[in-house]
């Protein structure tokens, strides 16, 4: 059974012309970390929300655990945690005060309250910060206080939107390295974000949303692949860049084109955006010698056909691989800027 | 599930009564700054304490007692009417404003809880005031009814008890109605400007108001006896419970009032708790 499975979602508002969200579909998986891509307005939060037993579908159905989200709303909220894209936090009180009354407005025993603020507190690193004011943390402190709010009733499925929206560079790291930890915990994570670079990192399916229509959802690569027609390999060979390029450019059945690039130009590429710290490290790899843009159209498992046989023909090949999906890319080319 | 259970989840083991009451009783400032406060306060309630009681022992006259006990009473309600709108108003609109009222709905709380939690907590504070005034507001009771229980103008132990009655009605009205409008408005300032508006522009003034301008057009001397407006106003409610005496029907009036501001207040919780989820989500 899907943990999240969406059929046919669908939300109008009264004083909005258009609906907000048509016909949204989905499927996730436990332990699937799902990217909510979208321009603003896209549709994104009304469906987060829809789903967070916030909004009244206005058609269809949302299931989670097997659960619907808008005959059982108590039960939903049990097993879902909700982080939205705001900080909202009570001054005047102090951290475990704060997570304090979270867990006891989801009705956990005041016995067990302790425990599980320790442990929220040491996974979102503010254990530090316990008997400090919420007013005295700093944006990212606070977003992460937020997210150990989400967590105090160990739910199985997160909804994060924009959980990195106006933080700095280090507690984007550190939100990111938070979502890896609960990625890793199981927990079947929908998080929307404008940071596609990050979320290219760390989710395993994405969806882009506009004006409230589900463009394209699943398997991150899967998606690059539909939309640009190919996947794209590269491969680092020692000498033989001519010979090599022109055995790939004869496997017309598995190869669409073949460019060659130098290792100087690679590695501008990778330095060039940002978020993009990850792609440096791995394409810095490749600048050594001559680099073969492949672009694969093949099946998905047949990659190593290209390998076989550049190695049968004696080719040195040096590195093999497929770079990082650019999911800007991706998105710039589903999407037209419009928004419901 | 039985009332016992229902009055222990909803209101006594509430935790946004906990947290609204315990936010609001906390004095973040350093141990002089509260001991000054708390000094301040007492030297203000010790000051007043110290005349009244000075002047009633120094009075052998039973009316006097009476007529000071009144006027406690109508200073304390004058400070209910000035304070609980400001106090009520700003219940919700303060989550929304600072973000954090999507959260609590998101969590396990029932609107019950969350409602009748933030009503409770407020009206506690309210309270408070009445406990300030209660000891000195008996001391000046008793001073007329040990001097002479059955003079003309004595307050009776019902007099007594129905006055209080009044003032928690309307402690309950008021904190409603404020709370009522902190729930549909989403600005504080207009939330506090809209139960200012009600309490005493509409409640106090308003009803006068009306009530003088048929009073005109009619040329009808009782019509203040007899415009159902006039009755929930809470300066005659008051004045009515005060001076049993100087209307007539002034009991069925005080009556109609108070069963009015239950009514209005339990219409107001009901609509709040009913359409809570639906309206809170869809706002």
């Amino acid at each position: 059974m899907p943990m999240v499975e969406i059929k046919h979602l669908r939300k109008e508002y009264k004083d909005k012309p258009e609906p907000a969200v048509k016909d949204l579909s989905l499927e996730l998986e436990q332990g699937d970390i799902f990217g909510f891509i979208g321009p603003n307005g896209a549709g994104k939060t009304t469906t987060i929300k829809m789903l967070a037993t916030l909004l009244i579908p206005t058609a269809g159905t949302a299931l989670v655990d097997g659960i619907d989200v808008v005959k059982n709303p108590e039960k939903i909220r049990s097993i879902i945690g909700y982080m939205p894209d705001f900080l909202g936090v009570y001054d005047d009180i102090k951290v475990w005060e704060y997570l304090d009354f979270f867990a006891a407005a989801y009705r956990i025993p005041k016995d067990r309250r302790p425990q599980i603020i320790d442990d929220v507190l040491a996974l979102t690193d503010l254990n530090v910060k316990k008997d400090s004011y919420v007013e005295s943390l700093s944006r990212g402190m606070k977003q992460r206080l937020c997210l150990a709010k989400t967590l105090v009733h160990d739910p199985k499925v997160m909804l994060l939107d924009e959980p990195a929206s106006g933080l700095d560079p280090r507690a984007r790291i550190e939100i990111r390295e938070l979502l890896k930890e609960l990625q890793s915990m199981g927990k079947t994570i929908i998080v929307s974000s404008h940071i596609l670079p990050e979320m290219e990192e760390f989710c395993n399916k994405v969806g882009i949303i506009e004006r409230g229509e589900m463009i394209v959802a699943g398997d991150v690569n899967t998606i690059a692949r539909q939309v640009r027609g190919h996947q794209n390999i590269s491969i680092g060979v020692v000498d033989d860049i001519e010979r090599a390029a022109a055995i790939l450019q004869g496997m017309t059945d598995l190869i669409r084109d073949v460019k060659v690039t130098n290792g100087l130009r690679q590695l501008n590429d990778a330095d060039g955006g940002e978020g993009r710290g990850q792609t440096l490290q791995r394409e810095s790899f490749s600048t050594k010698g001559s680099v073969l843009q492949v672009g694969y159209i093949g099946e998905p498992d047949n990659e190593y056909k290209i390998l076989t046989t550049l190695v049968e023909a004696g080719i040195k090949v040096r590195a093999f691989y497929t770079p990082e999906t650019d999911l800007e890319d991706v998105f710039l080319r589903v999407t037209k800027g419009q928004v419901a | 599930m039985s009332a016992r259970t229902f009055l222990a989840r909803e209101i006594f083991d509430n935790p946004v009564l906990r947290k609204e009451l315990f936010m609001r009783l906390r004095l973040r400032q350093s141990t002089q700054v509260r001991s000054g406060i708390l000094l301040a306060i007492l030297l203000l309630m010790g000051t007043f304490y110290y005349f009244v009681v000075k002047f009633l022992l120094g009075e052998n006259n039973a009316e006097i007692g009476a007529t000071t006990w009144k006027a406690i009473i109508g200073l304390q309600f004058t400070l209910l009417c000035l304070i609980t709108p400001a106090v009520t108003a700003n219940a919700i609109t303060q989550e929304k404003e600072q973000q954090t009222w999507e959260m609590l709905l998101y969590t396990s709380l029932t609107a019950g809880e969350i409602i009748l939690g933030k009503l409770a907590a407020r009206i506690a504070l309210l309270c408070l005031l009445l406990v300030l005034f209660f000891p000195i507001s008996l001391f000046a009771w008793l001073h007329s009814l040990i001097l002479a229980p059955n003079a003309a103008g004595a307050v009776s132990v019902g007099q007594f008890a129905a006055t209080y009655l009044v003032m928690l009605l309307s402690i309950l009205f008021f904190a409603t109605s404020g709370l009522f409008l902190s729930f549909y408005l989403k600005r504080t300032l207009y939330a506090i400007m809209g139960a200012y508006t009600f309490v005493i522009g509409f409640l106090m003034i308003g009803t006068a108001l009306v009530t003088f301008i048929l009073a005109g057009l009619f040329t009808n001397e009782r019509v203040f006896d007899n415009c159902p407006l006039m009755w929930i106003n809470p300066v005659m409610m008051m004045s009515e419970v005060l001076n049993p005496d100087g209307l007539p029907n002034a009991k069925m009036f005080l009556v109609f009032g108070m069963l009015s501001y239950l009514l209005l207040s339990l219409l107001m919780l009901w609509r709040m708790i009913y359409g809570f989820r639906r309206f809170a989500m869809e706002a």
